[in-house]
């Protein structure tokens, strides 16, 4: 699908099935090796789902 | 409390959720104790440990803001910290409907050994780090997926 600047309006429902994803995954950066210590799924006014990892 | 050292935060420290806290491993209570100690609850919040210190110091000149230590005190735990960090992600919806996701890794089982897949070691059926698991550099903690199209026109591809 090409990009021809501005919205189209006319367009029909995005088919959410049909969509393709990416992976971002989260990789561990560290320097030093660590333990996930908690995890917690919550939600905050902005971010509706939210995951923190806490390791030690 | 109030020493701008490595030492106890409060009773719930194993409990809180800072991005990033440090702790010492073995704190100990003083051996001696002021007035002030008492007032402050100082004893019950401990923020150091009692080091048995000998120090021959030939002229006095030779030894200012540092200490020689002993191989076995480090061993035993002797000035061990440790730290505890929050990593965190939000899992998006965008104007269109579409949302991120999180899944396990799809690894055929038969691949499941390779030294390319072992970054997903961690993670749970949920996609999601399982708490206990270890990490190194480059291990996934949270396999998040996001849609290549997050809004109404389709414009992003």
């Amino acid at each position: 699908m090409k990009d021809e600047g501005g919205p189209k309006k006319s367009e029909p429902a995005l088919d959410l099935s049909q969509l393709e994803y990416k992976s971002r995954a989260e990789a561990y950066k560290g320097a030093n090796p660590a333990f996930v210590d908690r995890v917690i799924l919550t939600s905050t006014p902005e971010d509706p789902f939210l995951i923190k990892v806490i390791t030690r | 409390m109030g020493k701008q050292a490595i030492g106890s935060i409060g009773y719930n420290q194993l409990n809180r959720v800072d991005t990033l806290l440090y702790l010492m491993t073995y704190p100990q209570k003083p051996l001696v104790k002021t007035r002030t100690i008492e007032i402050t609850n100082f004893e019950k919040l401990p923020a150091g440990q009692n080091a048995s210190v000998a120090i021959m110091s030939y002229s006095g000149y030779d030894i200012e803001d540092a200490v020689i230590l002993n191989r076995s005190s480090l061993d035993r735990g002797f000035g061990r910290a440790l730290y505890i960090r929050r990593y965190q992600t939000d899992i998006k919806k965008y104007a269109n409907g579409a949302a991120d996701m999180i899944a396990p890794a799809s690894i055929p089982k038969e691949k499941h050994k390779q030294a390319m897949f072992k970054k997903y070691h961690a993670l749970d059926e949920t996609g999601i780090a399982r708490v206990g698991e270890s990490l190194a550099s480059g291990d996934v903690y949270i396999n998040k997926y996001s849609p290549s199209l997050t809004n109404d026109s389709g414009g992003t591809r």
